[in-house]
């Protein structure tokens, strides 16, 4: 077994445990039973190779993570589950790629490294301003609301714009 | 962009319109790492892929069933591509692949990657086109795609059957000696006639019974002279004589039973030609040796069955490319209109020898063991045997190949190369 779908498997107990230990933690077993059969249908997938099933995964995962900050569960497990769950969608994805080729050679082991390590920053960085938004405590008023949802749109839309021209 | 991006873009919007319409800044949190994923994807998103590829093979003309290595060498002449899938695009699917044609990999700027892969292709001309890349950023958001040439071509020859060519008695011989009967008195093994005893003639050849007969005159011995011929073997390409089956054809054998008939002739030292009549007219002129059997090979390789209104029939085929009076050996299953064509062709002074693969049990092989089907394989072999001695009565030699037996013993058994007490006791009994 690659190190890559070590990981995956670790990423993805790490979502459903998180999440679900936040849903346990409040009493609502009816969701903490949902994100498990979540997950199992995601090891199902892979199993199976269900090649569209991690990305509907995602997404739901996604969803618990969001509604149960929004019903003010643990907010260090809900960003736990976001943040492992990426980490899930994001090694499923790179271990279809692995799969493909069908001989391991020196530069895979190179490849899976360096995707590893990026991912372990992008994922430890997220992580802490996540935290540190989380100690700060940001309170969002009507009209800071309003300014950082402009901003977001704009910068969303110079994004694509930028990416379109770059691809041309 | 892939709709991973927008996936990601999507949540994050998601997060932050619910963040703005509920007021809740710790919903900000969750988005923190998908935007950092997201930028990380976007600053490591690949440049256009520039590559250059070179494509080595070990032969450029290998037998069938023969593996061939292929090399492969990208260079990357652009930026870092950081996480590539290189797929090498076969010429024919499926074809028997030995090692990896697909490759994931880094490949820095100014540096190579090289493969290598064994390959076994069915019979034809093959021209390697190249290979495709697709490069994408780490998280799989941005993709660039390009297709690399790296070109070759490569000829798989038929393979042969080890024969003995069917024996061939053309009306007119070259002038060189060879393994045919000329029908004129010489040197040679094979007694032809008696004349009168001329100073010169070695005494061994006197035919002393004769003298004694005759009083005071010696009479020698004339043996027939043995030389090559002019062989035009025909290929009949037409695709209403072809049967298909899942993995092979009949017209396959006939390459096959060409291409060893043509081996065999060239090497007891006869000038072959061969035409190639179906899809169009290919033809190799006549000539001798090693080389004609390469150009031969060459030609038996690109072979191919096709659909030409005009040469349904054999109404067309250009005998004359052969020279008068030689030997012609036409490989065909047959059909029925064809005996005219030939008895017309033979009756031009050529001597025609038809190597006919047999349609009736190839095709049968493929039906199930039904009786209405044993019904309809009978019938058919009724109106092949029928046809077949028509074929006979015209003057035409008709050598019925069932496939599945080996060609060489079927030419062997046949009645040309028996002896003919043998066939004298086999038409008694």
């Amino acid at each position: 077994m690659t190190l890559t779908r070590k990981l995956f498997f670790a990423s993805l107990a790490l979502a459903v445990i998180a999440l679900g230990a936040g849903y346990i933690l409040a009493r609502v077993f009816p969701l903490a039973i949902a994100v498990a059969v979540l997950g199992g249908l995601w090891l199902a997938a892979l199993l199976r190779n269900w090649n569209w099933y991690p990305s509907i995964g995602f997404i739901f995962f996604l969803i618990a993570a969001g509604v149960g900050l929004l019903a003010g569960l643990n907010p260090a497990a809900m960003l736990a589950g976001v943040a492992a769950s990426l980490a899930a969608w994001d090694l499923a994805y790179f271990d279809r790629n692995l799969k493909a080729v069908k001989n391991w050679t020196p530069a895979l082991d190179r490849i899976q490294r360096r995707h590893l390590a990026r991912l372990g920053i992008v994922l430890a960085g997220g992580c802490l301003l996540a935290a540190l938004e989380l100690l700060i405590r940001i309170r969002l008023t009507l009209w800071v609301a309003v300014i950082l949802g402009l901003v977001a749109v704009w910068s969303l839309v110079l994004l694509v714009q930028a990416l379109n021209k770059s691809s041309r | 962009m892939t709709g991973r991006f927008w996936l990601v873009c999507l949540a994050i919007l998601a997060f932050f319109i619910v963040a703005l319409f509920s007021l809740r800044g710790d919903l900000i949190a969750l988005i923190m790492p998908l935007a950092l994923y997201l930028a990380a994807a976007v600053f490591q998103a690949p440049e256009r892929i520039r590559l250059s590829a070179e494509r080595l093979l070990n032969s450029a003309e290998v037998s069938e069933k023969k593996a061939v290595l292929v090399t492969v060498r990208v260079r990357n002449e652009g930026s870092e591509l950081q996480e590539m899938i290189l797929q090498d695009i076969l010429p024919h699917h499926p074809a028997v692949v030995d090692g990896e044609i697909r490759h994931f990999t880094i490949l820095p700027p100014g540096e190579s990657f090289e493969f290598q892969y064994f390959i076994t292709l069915p019979r034809g001309k093959y021209e390697f086109q190249g290979l495709h890349a697709l490069a994408a950023d780490p998280f799989g958001f941005f993709q660039s795609e390009s297709n690399v040439t790296a070109e070759a071509s490569l000829t798989v020859m038929p393979l042969f059957y080890s024969i003995r060519s069917p024996i061939i008695r053309p009306r007119q011989t070259r002038g060189f000696a060879g393994s045919i009967p000329a029908r004129i008195p010489g040197s040679g093994t094979d007694f032809y006639g008696v004349r009168q005893y001329q100073p010169g003639d070695p005494l061994r050849r006197i035919n002393w019974h004769v003298a004694a007969h005759s009083g005071d005159d010696l009479y020698s011995n004339e043996y027939e002279q043995e030389r090559i011929a002019d062989v035009g073997i025909i290929l009949d390409a037409r695709k209403q004589t072809d049967i298909r089956a899942p993995h092979t054809s009949l017209f396959e054998y006939s390459v096959r039973a060409a291409g060893s008939l043509a081996e065999a002739y060239l090497r007891e030292g006869h000038r072959v030609g061969l035409l190639i009549y179906g899809n169009g007219i290919e033809r190799v002129f006549p000539g001798y040796g090693k080389m004609q059997r390469e150009r031969i090979s060459r030609a038996l390789a690109e072979a191919r069955t096709g659909e030409n209104f005009a040469l349904e029939s054999f109404n067309f085929l250009p005998v004359r490319f052969f020279p008068p009076k030689s030997q012609i050996v036409l490989v065909s299953p047959l059909m029925l209109e064809d005996i005219k064509v030939l008895g017309r062709i033979r009756s031009h002074g050529y001597e025609v020898l038809v190597i006919s693969p047999d349609p009736v049990h190839f095709e049968a092989a493929f039906y199930q063991a039904e009786d209405i089907a044993r019904l309809a394989v009978r019938l058919a072999v009724i109106e092949r045997q029928l046809m077949l001695r028509r074929m006979r009565r015209v003057g035409i030699r008709v050598i019925d190949w069932s496939v599945e037996r080996d060609l060489g013993e079927v030419i062997r058994i046949s009645p040309d190369r028996r002896p003919a007490a043998r066939l004298v006791w086999e038409a008694l009994t």
